[in-house]
């Protein structure tokens, strides 16, 4: 498994309890949208953020977090707030 | 314009647990997060506030906003147990909340005044379901409310999610917004 593939496996796991769209889950992919394609409910995106903040033991600030809408832009913020550890 | 945002209380009971550390700190400023603590029933404030975002969120979204996700950047204010301002952008909304036993109901626009909403409860539990359902009492609604033939109505979505009105396939000029969530959903309109 890719590093890639890996930490889409592991958001999948992260934001599973909280997708409306189970087709959209099944189909999950870089482009898939949390809100547009999964129906995650806007306030439950922020217990997805918490979430990756307890997983990588990271921080997202406000510049972050504006960003967070799909699943490349969550990678690259992770990518970037990990490597700055 | 207008956007509107329901919260059926039982649901976020259910799937959000806002005594979660951070989480309050992610969604409110430091301000609104005093009008929190500070109320008589902070449950009910928190989500009257979210709910007052999220609808000022889809004007802004309506009049070409890019989107974002920071909550914080919404500001709101209370004026009364109903009237609320919303600063999202370069944009000021006025909000009117209705708060009962089972859901929190906002609408946010320029004038609260000309705003028609109707709230349902809904048989549906899958939200596409719910989305159709609501799509369709408007529509029905619309066409009743301004003598127009259902049969030439439209209701189309933009790319960015914004709902807009087709009749015998020409743009109408009003602002729509529909939502739902848990058992509750809701459109609002601006009366021409």
């Amino acid at each position: 498994m890719s590093k890639k593939e890996q930490l889409i496996s592991e958001l999948k796991l992260i934001i599973r309890p909280y997708v409306q769209d189970e087709f959209a889950f099944e189909n999950l992919n870089e482009d898939t949208d949390f809100i547009a394609d999964l129906k995650i409910n806007s306030a439950n995106l922020v217990d997805v953020i918490l979430d990756i903040e307890d997983k990588y033991d990271i921080v997202l600030d406000n510049e972050s977090m504006d960003k967070m809408l799909n699943v490349k832009a969550a990678m690259e913020v992770i990518n970037t707030k990990v490597s700055e550890k | 314009m207008v956007g509107n945002d329901i919260v059926d209380i039982h649901e976020t009971r259910r799937s959000s647990n806002w005594e979660r550390p951070g989480f309050l700190q992610k969604l409110f400023t430091v301000k609104e997060q005093s009008l929190i603590a500070t109320s008589n029933d902070p449950f009910v404030t928190l989500w009257r506030l979210w709910s007052m975002k999220e609808s000022a969120y889809k004007v802004y979204i309506q009049a070409g906003g890019i989107r974002f996700f920071n909550p914080t950047k919404i500001e709101c204010s209370l004026n009364s147990l109903k009237i609320g301002q919303v600063k999202i952008a370069a944009i000021t909304l006025k909000t009117k909340t209705s708060i009962q036993a089972n859901y929190i109901y906002s609408t946010a626009s320029e004038d609260c005044s000309t705003v028609v909403t109707r709230i349902f409860k809904l048989i549906e539990s899958h939200p596409k379901k719910q989305g159709l359902f609501m799509q369709e009492q408007l529509l029905y609604d619309y066409a009743k409310n301004y003598s127009l033939k259902l049969a030439h109505l439209q209701l189309k979505k933009l790319v960015t999610g914004v709902p807009v009105f087709y009749y015998k396939k020409k743009p109408l000029i009003t602002s729509i917004s529909i939502t739902h969530h848990g058992k509750y959903g809701a459109y609002s309109f601006l009366k021409l």
